[in-house]
């Protein structure tokens, strides 16, 4: 019996319905396929430093704050000063600019951002592109805004690598931003020490030496961060096979590198840069000493020798290098 | 004379469809499949051993600070600080300090002399932080702690006066099922004006070792 018309225009809106239905499917795990096999390289920086709206960007949208999870409960008491993050601010202390530096008071407001957007990056609490975003919002302006706004973005980069140092595409951005910043006439020691390590870590130990160099000639005063520009500076020194340079150095690493005992935090970058620069055999002569100055004397001799075996020393590092032996079987024999 | 009337099976359709449907879905199972793969070996790889010792080793991850003290837990404001001080700079000037009031602990922000970092500087009040008697308030709290700084990112460090150290064996047994490293800090009551204190970006001879940041 044929179907009445009522029954066929049924039917055939149930197929439509089931075509829709099954192409929106079909649609979508493709569109899954692609994103998981074909990932979207997208670097938010770039594309924030490219084009930015000139209008501030809204607040949260609504959906996204009634499930926000850092929501702090409203006051019942209705309790003046809490800003948005629920906090009371009891005081906000303003003046000169800070003491030991010469920005100025716009210059500061603008670094004082930029600083607070990269601890709060290296929190996960925001994105490369909101940070900078933020900075601009400010509305500073001044001949610094361009050098300030660099900082910023190699300070993200820095971040963004730290994370995970296998990216090199992200090193060789850090070491364009870092070098950016470094040669701005607002640069100060930081800069050169931070393009000093980007360009070292990229193969670039040439560069790395003139930075490291204008970095600790220029740093505010000792401590940990003068020990890491000491330390790095060592290395570059290695890099170039200038041994009687390197030994001296090794002399004066306990008094001038405070961290020289938490050898398992600086010899993971020993091993970075030994892997940059296979032929530099000085690297492993620093690695052995480092072991022996915390009394790890298996290490310490597997450093040795494998430096010895790469060849390529000189007369002088030789002969240090079997001192350092020499001394680690006399302690042995005690 | 026959009466032809002609209408489109969409019958046909929907199989031709509903069977190339069958296949993304498939093939879209397949790629969740290798995508967890690849993620479980990763995680895997990144995989750290959890601290028996206290100081044994140092983790290559960031830390996140708490305290136990009078009876409470306190999480340190470092994120609305940090907030605090760019909505002030953003007004056009230079700031020296804040100081600000959350949960229970008191904290001012400082720029470093050199203005290439802060100083974060911490009371904790007598009141306002999480009481330890109500472990439901402190699981969450710990929970939602967790899932803020992720475990394979960020340990905790846990600053324990000596009142609070049976309940910080109970907080670091609780931190250690969900999967979060534990270090920790046992503190004295002294007379300073700050119970907790570091430097971020901070050049100073003082700051000589690892410890005082």
């Amino acid at each position: 019996m044929a179907d009445s018309p009522n029954t066929r225009h049924w039917r055939v809106l149930i197929y439509i319905v089931l075509f829709l239905f099954f192409a929106g499917i079909s649609l979508l795990s493709t569109l899954y396929l692609a994103k998981t096999f074909y990932p979207r390289e997208y670097d938010p920086l770039e594309m924030a430093l490219q084009s930015m709206p000139a209008t501030p960007q809204p607040g949260k949208p609504w959906w996204k704050r009634v499930f926000d999870f850092d929501r702090v409960p409203t006051d019942s008491r209705g309790r003046q000063g809490k800003n948005d993050n629920g906090a009371q601010v009891d005081r906000v202390g303003t003046g000169h600019g800070a003491p030991a530096s010469n920005l100025s008071e716009e210059q500061l407001a603008l670094r004082e951002i930029g600083e607070a957007q990269v601890i709060l990056r290296s929190q996960s609490g925001i994105s490369e592109t909101e940070a900078l975003r933020r900075m601009r919002k400010s509305g500073i302006q001044g001949p610094f805004k361009s050098f300030e706004e660099e900082r910023l973005v190699s300070r993200l980069l820095l971040v963004k690598y730290l994370d995970d140092q296998s990216n090199h595409q992200v090193l060789t951005k850090l070491k364009e931003s870092a070098e950016r910043a470094a040669k701005d006439p607002h640069a100060s020691f930081e800069e050169a020490y931070y393009a000093g390590i980007a360009c070292l870590l990229a193969g670039e130990n040439d560069k790395a030496f003139g930075y490291l160099n204008t970095a600790i000639d220029t740093w505010p005063s000792r401590g940990r961060g003068y020990g890491n520009v000491f330390l790095f500076l060592m290395v570059s020194h290695a890099i170039r096979g200038e041994s009687d340079t390197v030994i001296q150095m090794l002399g004066e690493l306990k008094a001038t590198y405070p961290d020289w005992l938490y050898v398992e935090t600086y010899m993971p970058d020993m091993d970075d840069l030994e892997a940059v620069y296979p032929e530099a055999t000085m690297i492993p002569m620093i690695k052995g000493f480092m072991y022996t100055i915390v009394l790890n004397f298996g290490e310490a001799e597997k450093a040795h020798h494998r430096a010895l075996e790469a060849g390529g020393l000189d007369g002088s590092a030789r002969d240090f290098i079997r001192e350092q032996l020499d001394a680690i079987r006399r302690e042995r024999d005690r | 004379m026959k009466n032809t009337s002609s209408y489109i099976d969409f019958s046909v359709l929907v199989d031709i469809i509903s069977n190339v449907a069958g296949m993304m879905i498939m093939l879209a199972c397949i790629a969740l499949v290798v995508r967890q793969d690849r993620d479980g070996a990763e995680a895997l790889e990144k995989a750290t051993k959890p601290i028996t010792y206290p100081l044994a080793y140092i983790p290559d991850k960031r830390s996140v600070t708490i305290c136990l003290k009078n009876n409470q837990l306190y999480r340190l404001p470092e994120r609305a600080g940090l907030e605090t001080m760019i909505t002030e700079a953003s007004k056009g000037k230079a700031v020296h300090f804040v100081d600000i009031t959350k949960d229970g602990v008191e904290m001012r922000l400082e720029v470093t002399p050199t203005a290439t970092g802060y100083r974060f500087l911490y009371s904790i009040l007598d009141e306002g932080g999480v009481p330890l008697d109500q472990s439901a308030k402190i699981a969450d709290a710990l929970r939602l702690m967790k899932k803020q700084f992720p475990p394979d990112r960020f340990f905790f460090v846990i600053h324990t006066w000596p009142e609070e150290v049976s309940a910080f064996v109970q907080i670091r047994e609780f931190l250690h099922e969900e999967g979060v490293e534990v270090g920790w800090m046992p503190r004295t009551h002294d007379e300073s004006d700050f119970d907790i204190m570091y430097s971020i970006g901070e050049y100073s001879t003082e700051l000589s070792s690892i410890k005082a940041q």
